[in-house]
This record gives C-alpha cells, sequence and structure tokens, in this order.
C-alpha cells in the first residue's frame, strides 16, 4: 500500500492523472483518491491540517506498514523552479526537532536538506529547502510505518528571485509533472522494500483461527509458531499434515512445537 | 560501502572527518547534532537499512572504556573493552547488534586520541599488572581500516606502554596497515570463525574463510600474535564433523606457535535482543529452532553448552596445549 500526502489540490492533480486515481465521494473530512494500492490524501497548507490528514488517513486505511510519501512544492535560496529533491534531513524550525529519512533507493532525484516552517517566508535560509508540511508529516507517519519507508519529496516552486506567492493549481501540477515518473520509481522501490517486512503466514493464521478457538496470547504464540514452521518446512503445506486426532487450538499449538523441536538442525 | 555520511557538527572540522571525506568524495554528506538522533530512533528497521548502510561520524563522549563482561578473558586479570566505532559493515545474522541497536548505521567515533588517553591512564592505574584491552565488541575492529586507520593509529600510540595489551577483534582480510608496522608482540590480532557452511548461511558479506587464512599466514609470518575466537559456537545436526572440518582447515596455516589465546562459546543472547532479531527476521532458520528460555538470556541450555565446548575443548587439545584454551560462558 502506498499513501500519498499532499497539501495542495495542484500537487494532488498530477498525481492524480499520473496514478489514474479515482476521487473517494464518500470520505468528507478531506478530498481523497484511490486506484487499487494507492492512495492520496489532500491536506490543505500546513502542519496541523498534515498530521490530522496522515493521522485520519492511517486509522481508516489500517494497513501495516504503508509506503508513505510527501509529495509538494518547496522554496530555496538558490535553486531552480522545477528542480526536484527527496529532503534527507527534514527539521521542525519550531521545536528544532529532526528526522533522516534513510536514502537506500537509487533515484534519479537530488537529495537536500528542508526545513519546516509555521509560516511562510521570503528570507530563505542557507542550503536547504523550506516548506510548510513535511515535519508534521514525518512526525505522523512513523507512528504507522518504518522511517526507511516514509519520504518527502519536493519541487522548487519559489526562489530569492521568484519569491512565493500565490500559485494556480495548473501551475503546481506542470512543476509537478515531469517528476511523477522518478516518484513511480521511488515508490516501486519502496514497495519491494515493504513487501521483504510482509507476514506470508497470514492466510494459514485465519486458516487456523476460524477452525479452533486461540486466546489472544495464543494467537501470538500461533503466529511465531507458523513462521517457525514457515522457516524450517516452507515447502510442506501445513493444513494438510496436521493429524486427525487435534481437536483444539492447545492441541495443534502443542503437536507444531514438538513437530519443529524434533527437525534436525540443517542451516 | 557506504552511500550517505552523516556528520556530527561537532566533529566536522576534525583532521580525521576531514580525511575520511577524502574517501567519499561526491558521496551526499549531511551534518547531524548527535548521532543518537539516527541510532535511537524507534521506528526505523535494522534490516532494510543493512541494504544501503550508512556512516556516521562523531564523537566519543563520556566513558571511553568499560570493564569486560565478566568470564570474558584471555589470561590477564583486569579486562576492559572500548568500542570506538557502533554496528558493522558485515551482516551476520547471529550478532547481537541487531538486537541492539534501532538503526543498522556504522558509527565511527573520530576521537581517537581521547580514546588512547583513557587506555593509557586505566593501564597506568594498575601498575606493572597486565591490562587487556579489547576492540572489536560493537563492531568488526580491521574492517574499516583503510579509511579509519584505527589500528595503526591506537597501535603507534600504546605500544610503549610496557603493561598494555591489545585485542583486535576482527572477520576482515584489512591487515595492510599492520603487515607495514613493526609487529607488536601484545596486540593479538583475533580472528572469528564458524564452519563454512555456518559461515555461508549466516556470515553475509563476511570474506571466506580461506581469504581470512590468507591474511593471518602475512600476519603470522611477519610475526603477529594471532588469536581465535570460535564464537559463537552454532549447535547443527553434525556438530562435531563440522567443526572438526573447521580445526583441519585452521590448523593447516595457523602455526600454532604464533597463537597467543582460542577462545569458544556457544551462541547465547539476551532474550530482549533475541525477539528483536527474530522479528526482524522471522524466517531465518537460525532463529525457528528450539531454544531455551532462562533468565532472561535465550541459549542452546545449560547441559548442551557444556557438551558443546567439552567436545570443541577435546577436538583443540588435539593440536593446541590447554593453557591457551579460553571456554567463554558470559
Ligand atoms: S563481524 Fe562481528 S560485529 Fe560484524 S556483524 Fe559479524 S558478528 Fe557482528
Amino acid at each position: 500500500m502506498l499513501i500519498i500526502h499532499t497539501a495542495l489540490h495542484g500537487e494532488a492533480r498530477a498525481l492524480i492523472n499520473h496514478f489514474s486515481l479515482k476521487r473517494q465521494h464518500d470520505m468528507n473530512a478531506f478530498a481523497c483518491f484511490r486506484a487499487d494500492n494507492i492512495f492520496l490524501i489532500e491536506s490543505g497548507i500546513g502542519k496541523t491540517n498534515t498530521a490530522s490528514a496522515i493521522g485520519w488517513a492511517c486509522g481508516m486505511l489500517n494497513v501495516s506498514s504503508p509506503v508513505m510519501l510527501n509529495i509538494g512544492m518547496a522554496g530555496h535560496t538558490a535553486c531552480s523552479i522545477g528542480e526536484c529533491y527527496i529532503a534527507n534531513r527534514i527539521e521542525d524550525h519550531a521545536t528544532q526537532h529532526r528526522y533522516y529519512p534513510p536514502q537506500l533507493v537509487d533515484t534519479p532525484l537530488g537529495s537536500d536538506c528542508l526545513l519546516t516552517l509555521d509560516r511562510p517566508t521570503e528570507n530563505y535560509p542557507e542550503k536547504c529547502m523550506v516548506d510548510m508540511e513535511a515535519s508534521a508529516f514525518m512526525q505522523a507517519a512513523i507512528r504507522f510505518t518504518t522511517i526507511e519507508l516514509c519520504q518527502s519529496i519536493k519541487v522548487i516552486s519559489d526562489n530569492t528571485l521568484k519569491p512565493a506567492g500565490r500559485m494556480k493549481d495548473s501551475e503546481v501540477e506542470s512543476l509537478l509533472a515531469p517528476h511523477t515518473e522518478a516518484v513511480t520509481g521511488l515508490a516501486s522501490d519502496l514497495g519491494q522494500y515493504r513487501a521483504e517486512l510482509m507476514d506470508n503466514t497470514g492466510a494459514t493464521f485465519s486458516q487456523l483461527t476460524q477452525q479452533w478457538h486461540f486466546t489472544k496470547y495464543q494467537q501470538q504464540q500461533l503466529a511465531r509458531l507458523l513462521q517457525r514452521h514457515q522457516a524450517l518446512q516452507p515447502d510442506e503445506e501445513l493444513i494438510d499434515t496436521i493429524p486427525a486426532w487435534i481437536d483444539s487450538g492447545k492441541a495443534f499449538m502443542r503437536w507444531l512445537d514438538g513437530h519443529l523441536n524434533n527437525l534436525p538442525v540443517r542451516l | 560501502m557506504f552511500s550517505t555520511i552523516y556528520v556530527e557538527e561537532a566533529v566536522c572540522d576534525h583532521p580525521r572527518t576531514r580525511k575520511i571525506l577524502q574517501h567519499f568524495r561526491g558521496r551526499t554528506v549531511i551534518e547531524c547534532r548527535h548521532y543518537g538522533e539516527l541510532l535511537n530512533l524507534k521506528a526505523q528497521n535494522f534490516r532494510l537499512q543493512k541494504k544501503q548502510p550508512a556512516l556516521i561520524l562523531a564523537e566519543k563522549q563520556g566513558k571511553k572504556i568499560l570493564p569486560a563482561p565478566a568470564g570474558y578473558h584471555i589470561g590477564a586479570r583486569h579486562n576492559y573493552y572500548f568500542s570506538h566505532m557502533l554496528n558493522c559493515i558485515y551482516d551476520c545474522r547471529y550478532c547481537f547488534l541487531q538486537g541492539m541497536y534501532q538503526s543498522a548505521c556504522s558509527v565511527l567515533f573520530v576521537n581517537y586520541e581521547d580514546f588512547i588517553h583513557h587506555i593509557r591512564q586505566q593501564a597506568l592505574s594498575h601498575h606493572d599488572e597486565a591490562v587487556h584491552f579489547f576492540s572489536g565488541y560493537d563492531g568488526d575492529s580491521l574492517a574499516l581500516e583503510p579509511l579509519s586507520l584505527f589500528a595503526e593509529t591506537f597501535i603507534n600510540d600504546l605500544r610503549n606502554i610496557s603493561n598494555i595489551w591489545l585485542e583486535l577483534r576482527t572477520k576482515s582480510t584489512q591487515v595492510r596497515s599492520l603487515l607495514a608496522l613493526e609487529p607488536w608482540p601484545q596486540c593479538i590480532v583475533a580472528f572469528s570463525f564458524t564452519p563454512e557452511d555456518i559461515s555461508k548461511a549466516l556470515e553475509h558479506g563476511v570474506p571466506a574463510i580461506q581469504q581470512r587464512l590468507n591474511a593471518i599466514d602475512k600476519l603470522q609470518q611477519r610475526g603477529w600474535p594471532i588469536g581465535l575466537r570460535l564464537d559463537p559456537l552454532i549447535d547443527i545436526e553434525d556438530f562435531e564433523q563440522q567443526y572438526r572440518g573447521l580445526l583441519q582447515q585452521l590448523f593447516s596455516v595457523i602455526n600454532i606457535d604464533n597463537i597467543h589465546s582460542i577462545s569458544f562459546g556457544a551462541f547465547r543472547m539476551p532474550e530482549n535482543f533475541y525477539n528483536r532479531m527474530t522479528g526482524l527476521y522471522p524466517k531465518e532458520r537460525l532463529f525457528a529452532f528450539n531454544m531455551e528460555r532462562h533468565d532472561g538470556i535465550v541459549s542452546y541450555g545449560e547441559s548442551r553448552e557444556q557438551d558443546m565446548r567439552n567436545t570443541m575443548r577435546e577436538m583443540l587439545l588435539e593440536y593446541v596445549r590447554p593453557s591457551i584454551l579460553f571456554p567463554c560462558v558470559a
């Protein structure tokens, strides 16, 4: 699952077109768009809007370790309008708290530091981008996923020669549109990392918990037993090997534990 | 080796930082306030970070040396360890670092002179008694030597203190700087080994046994004392056969007269570390076999450990004298 956050509708528009996302009319708290495993939420400008949107989306979607991207505009003292960067350090100007999203993916995009401000500015700090959302995005996002899967991508929309001003949606969209391919590549690589973290014993777990009763604690034990089984007997279809005499969850766990403990230790 | 380099603001202008950064021209260098900002974040994944590890150049503050864990020694009464590095470029699946740190970033402390000062002070406080200082507890001692020059610097600065013994623990083959130095009889270059099959299955990125043996051969010919660390012993179906094969391989190259010490101890782990490692690698076979949990430690169990140590000791005694054997029970 990929969750994309934008502040402005112009930013969203470039991605809605690129990913063929459909407006979710039953969701009123924020403007949301979706296609298969991609969910886009448009929060409005600023940290509070961003944190609320991320919390709301992640709570509602309830997926484990999603890939999360904050995509938007940023200012910079010297970079040219239209250049696109991944933030390698995000600092909240008000709290001075910093996040360092690990740069694990090879991407054609450059990387730069990013400072998140509470208000727009024309006094650009030296050597970093400025925006109004990224620190709140990171703070909220890492409650729901691991920081490697959270990234902030910024297109330079203003600089000392062309200070920030009101931009039309179409202008924002055209700044972001040339970079949507790079965004897709990044999202896809992060998606592969995410897949490595996923547990694929879920179907067997569901089957067993429907068949027998397991307490919450037993469910944790069962999940670990299934992982052990998968590690040691990856080719064995567990459900087919359960002896007929097993009549409860507890008996099943005792049997599987014994079965695994008796296997010869081969790495 | 490292795609991203972080540098603490306090050591940006440190001469060692500048020298190390010369190895990484063109890489992204990001300033941070303190390495803990990166290392201590909860919501991060050691396993994912191992794919593209980052390096942090930092300053070690506070205590530089600590007493070695009880039961860990190679013949001296006074034993300390120090960590000029946190984390490792290798990726051994049994390594406790995976359980100890949230992040896989390697931290290199560049203020070597502070470590050296504390080591000297500690040695002096024990007057003429031998004091052993172990390096390589929180990362491989030599793996980064070409860029860190750690061993070269420490050896040159410590070799004139008569009661200091230094152990450099490693699985690497980066011995060029040692070969260029005059051998120091009180510096033990201690290589860790597991049998070939185990190494291939669990020691990701580690040089092959034969490559390490080639490095040992060069060192012993120069006159450096060699240590062997058969630690951790991993329990497998054909344990005795596997380890017998390893010993044959090792002693076909290593001259026993050059061996300072051999230590060996079974795989065991604090339970909280073990749980975290299992969470990172739920499909890892090493963690899928039955282990005992007792007093917060996960192990093969007292009696199996004892068997493994006894078997190892007997096999080793076919090659070496008992006085250089140090079973590790810590
Ligand atoms: S070489 Fe040592 S420190 Fe490095 S990963 Fe392996 S066990 Fe850990």
